[in-house]
């Protein structure tokens, strides 16, 4: 079995709390494919909370979502070495901005990712604090509108299946 | 101007990222129970500390585990050597791994069973400061006993050799083996998943990109048609 793995780290408690929640409900509203297998979620070590979903059978998508706290850091970059990509899904409080920029330095060179906003019109203000390129695009995140959400997922799917695997 | 609180309103690592990202330079003094540190900043790296005979790194990282204690942190010019040559994320992550292993180390009077190794830095170092009842618990540390079998043997009784232990992993000397029996975070979460499909919890080989591709073909599909009879 193949399994595309995700990692979302959203920095914002509330905002993680919103997402999580938009994002499981997805994926109960999905019909089991394959032999019995369907969407399964679990709690773990309180700062991961886990997602999986049976694409097919034979292909899942596990997304793993953590927050961004500093004592997380360490779950956040053993995580972000174990999956196939990124996203750090990050507020506009200064706490948000810290945290961000502390785990993008940690976790850039680990795998390919992509940074987004969860507080809207915060897209100049992300690229300033995290020192990205002008023109990087910045998605924001309705973290309670299920498209949104989904969204930022395939555009990190999206990215990732651009990129060559190293051989 | 100087910054002053406790640690009870600011947590050592959330005051020294904020120092490291504001760039200072200057002394940040620390007192808890008649001890005093001191951490020396130049611009935003952690370049020196000292707490009494120690020096360097270690007393970094206890201070990040501190839960009391006073601070205040003095913009000045520090002109003294560097001695610590990672940065504060780095040190941020180290501190943040032995908490974990301390957590760990808390859950073994449940696991007898868990195992405990002599971390690689600290084999064939000078063990200074440890007393003679944990040099012998340390020398019965050989990656192969189980902690149950380590706690049996020790002449300290099972309280105490516990208690060592858990000084022995604070201290980073000693780190819990959990990783093959327990599995990474993520084979954690896969593991915790209920119900898990049939098969391996994660794949070995990573998606080629016709998978990631199909993946959000699939999202897009059900996000625009939800599932019929769905929730």
């Amino acid at each position: 079995m193949i399994c595309a793995k995700l990692l979302l780290i959203v920095t914002d408690p509330e905002a993680r709390r919103r997402v999580l929640a938009t994002w499981r409900e997805f994926v109960i509203r999905q019909p089991a494919e394959g032999r019995g297998a369907g969407p399964a979620a679990g709690e773990v070590d309180g700062p991961v909370a886990f997602s999986r979903l049976t694409v097919r059978e034979g292909l899942d998508l596990a997304v793993f979502i953590a927050d961004g706290g500093w004592r997380r850091e360490y779950v956040c970059q053993v995580l972000a070495e174990e999956v196939d990509g990124w996203c750090l899904l990050i507020g506009d409080a200064p706490e948000d901005l810290a945290a961000g920029l502390g785990l993008l330095r940690l976790i850039v060179d680990t795998r390919p990712g992509l940074v987004a906003g969860t507080a809207p019109g915060s897209e100049d203000l992300l690229r300033e604090v995290l020192q990205l390129p002008r023109l990087t695009p910045v998605p924001i995140v309705d973290c309670e509108d299920a498209e949104s959400v989904t969204m930022v997922v395939c555009e990190l799917l999206e990215r990732l299946a651009a990129i060559p695997i190293p051989a | 101007m100087a910054l002053r609180g406790t640690f009870e309103e600011t947590e050592p690592a959330d005051l020294l990222q904020i120092l490291a990202l504001g760039g200072k330079t200057g002394v940040l003094a620390v007192t808890h129970q008649g001890r005093a540190s001191r951490l020396l900043f130049r611009g935003g790296d952690i370049i020196h500390a000292v707490d009494g005979a120690r020096q360097g790194e270690e007393v970094v990282l206890s201070l990040l585990a501190r839960r009391a204690g006073s601070f205040v942190f003095t913009p000045e010019t520090v002109r003294e050597e560097r001695t610590i040559q990672r940065s504060v994320p780095a040190l941020l992550l180290t501190a943040a791994q032995r908490m974990d292993d301390l957590t760990r180390a808390n859950g073994l009077l449940r696991k007898p069973s868990a195992r405990v190794h002599v971390r690689e830095a600290a084999a064939g170092e000078p063990l200074e400061g440890l007393g003679e009842a944990e040099r012998q618990l340390l020398g019965l540390i050989d990656g192969q006993r189980s902690v149950g079998e380590i706690v049996a043997a020790a002449q300290v009784g099972a309280a105490g050799a516990y208690a060592m232990l858990a000084g022995l992993i604070e201290r980073g000397i000693v780190s819990v083996v959990g990783a093959e029996e327990e599995g990474s975070p993520l084979a954690r979460a896969s593991a915790a998943a209920a119900p898990v499909p049939p098969g391996p919890p994660v794949s070995a080989r990573r998606p080629t990109a016709p998978e990631l591709r199909e993946v959000a073909a699939y999202l897009r599909q059900a996000v625009a048609c939800p599932a019929e009879g769905g929730g």
